[in-house]
């Protein structure tokens, strides 16, 4: 009994420091933000390997994941003969909900564990030690400008997620099931609201781009300097990335469509 | 101040030219003309001007501490700290950095100050020396007067002996008693 209580102690003490260490972290590279001003070439660099390299997974997972809403709606839709409004089904449900969550789940998968492990290796291997030792601020040099670039990536590759996926329902629905084309798009337009839908898909999609990218950042920074230090770190930042995500997710949710 | 690490900590996603010119590019605003002949004369130092194309993961141990060790001189600093510099080089590294270490140390006009447990590449070229053991300094002198230091520790440090001040054995239960307590698992 003393030694359950005893390790839920510890438990409870080293979950503490950790959320701790991450909040100063926060801070640190916020702290580090202005500078990126006068070097944005390094954020740039890192767009490419955060956001380019990411693009390609992002468009096929979203083609893929459209052309299942498209048939799953469909077979529900046409039993209210309601098939017409495939267009809005699809495209409301990609831009609040499954385009920013399945691109943050993907961005934590594709981008946000590389970064954990890159930045990981290079505490391993005291490149950051070194940096430190020329005057050079890793926070400054290093992890601001990979969560610039995460910030702005993410945001960009949820917009391409929907965009694809609504491409990918549309070829299901019109080309493969015959659903009217001027009715698909037509209805899209009239019942996709640019505040109430668009912009709330992109606000989500920025704060799930702010805690996956921090998440990242905060285990490589904060791992264990050996190979299964590393390994362990990169694993954490998938799931406690998709455990944020999906919990955010509801909480953005109702305060923004559930009139709470 | 500069600094050797053991493991050389040359960022691994860009090349030698790149390694040597991070700290001017970091801390000046020299023209890019400039820093290219600061780094080749630096590398030149090192004898690894050729290699300035080469990405970190192609270098052998003894020339990414060299890159290294050109690095830490770019910015001419007063002093300079090296980390076990010796460990795991081939005789030709080895001799190789010894001499580069004294030489630039020399040349440059520099405070270096080397930690390392390669007693006899360490004696060659040091004109003081600290013997440190569980955060304490045992004895100090130059390599001559270590020699001939009366002090069993030191003579165990310097002779490499098994067995003296610092036990073979880690201290513990006695062998023997080990032995006859047949009752304890391990």
């Amino acid at each position: 009994m003393i030694e359950l209580l005893r390790s839920l102690g510890r438990w409870g003490l080293n979950t503490f420091q950790r959320l701790g260490r991450g909040h100063m972290f926060l801070v640190q590279m916020m702290a580090g933000m202005p500078s990126l001003t006068f070097r944005f070439s390094l954020v740039i660099q890192q767009l490419f390997y955060v956001g380019v390299l990411s693009v390609l997974i992002i468009l096929i997972s979203g083609l893929f994941v459209g052309m299942v809403l498209g048939l799953q709606g469909y077979n529900t839709l046409v039993d209210f003969g309601a098939e017409e409004s495939l267009g809005v089904l699809v495209s409301l449900s990609l831009v609040r909900e499954l385009g920013p969550v399945v691109t943050a789940l993907l961005f934590a998968g594709r981008a946000g564990s590389a970064l954990t492990a890159e930045i990981g290796l290079m505490k391993s291997t005291e490149q950051l030690s070194g940096m430190e030792m020329m005057a050079v601020d890793p926070m400054k040099r290093i992890i601001a400008p990979r969560f610039l670039a995460g910030l702005i990536s993410m945001p960009l590759l949820a917009a391409i997620f929907s965009a694809v996926g609504i491409f990918g329902a549309f070829l299901i629905g019109h080309g493969l099931l015959g659903v009217d084309d001027g009715a698909f798009w037509s209805q899209m337009q009239a019942k996709t609201d640019w505040y109430e839908d668009i912009l709330n898909g992109v606000i989500k999609s920025i704060v799930f781009g702010f805690v996956v990218t921090w998440i990242a950042l905060f285990e490589g920074y904060d791992a264990t300097p050996t190979s299964e230090g590393v390994g362990r770190a990169t694993t954490r930042t998938v799931v406690h990335s998709a455990f944020a995500i999906l919990g955010l997710d509801f909480v953005l949710t109702a305060l923004m469509f559930g009139d709470i | 101040m500069g600094m050797l690490f053991q493991s050389g900590a040359l960022l691994t996603d860009i090349n030698v030219f790149e390694n040597v010119a991070f700290p001017l590019r970091e801390h000046t605003k020299f023209p890019e003309s400039m820093i290219r002949d600061l780094v080749l004369m630096k590398l030149q130092a090192v004898g690894l001007r050729n290699a300035r194309d080469m990405m970190p993961a192609e270098l052998s141990g003894g020339m990414a501490r060299r890159v290294a060790l050109a690095r830490a001189v770019t910015l001419d600093p007063m002093m300079i700290m090296y980390d076990e510099p010796f460990t795991g080089q081939d005789p030709i590294s080895m001799g190789t950095l010894v001499n580069l270490i004294r030489r630039l140390n020399d040349a440059m006009g520099l405070t270096s100050i080397i930690v390392s447990h390669d007693v006899a590449e360490t004696t060659q070229i040091a004109d003081e020396i600290y013997l440190l053991s569980g955060g304490k300094v045992i004895e100090k002198g130059t390599p001559e007067t270590l020699k001939t230091s009366g002090s069993e520790w030191v003579k165990q440090f310097l002779q490499g002996l098994p067995d003296g001040p610092v036990p073979f054995h880690y201290p513990g239960n006695d062998f023997s008693k080990d032995l006859l307590n047949a009752e304890e698992k391990r």
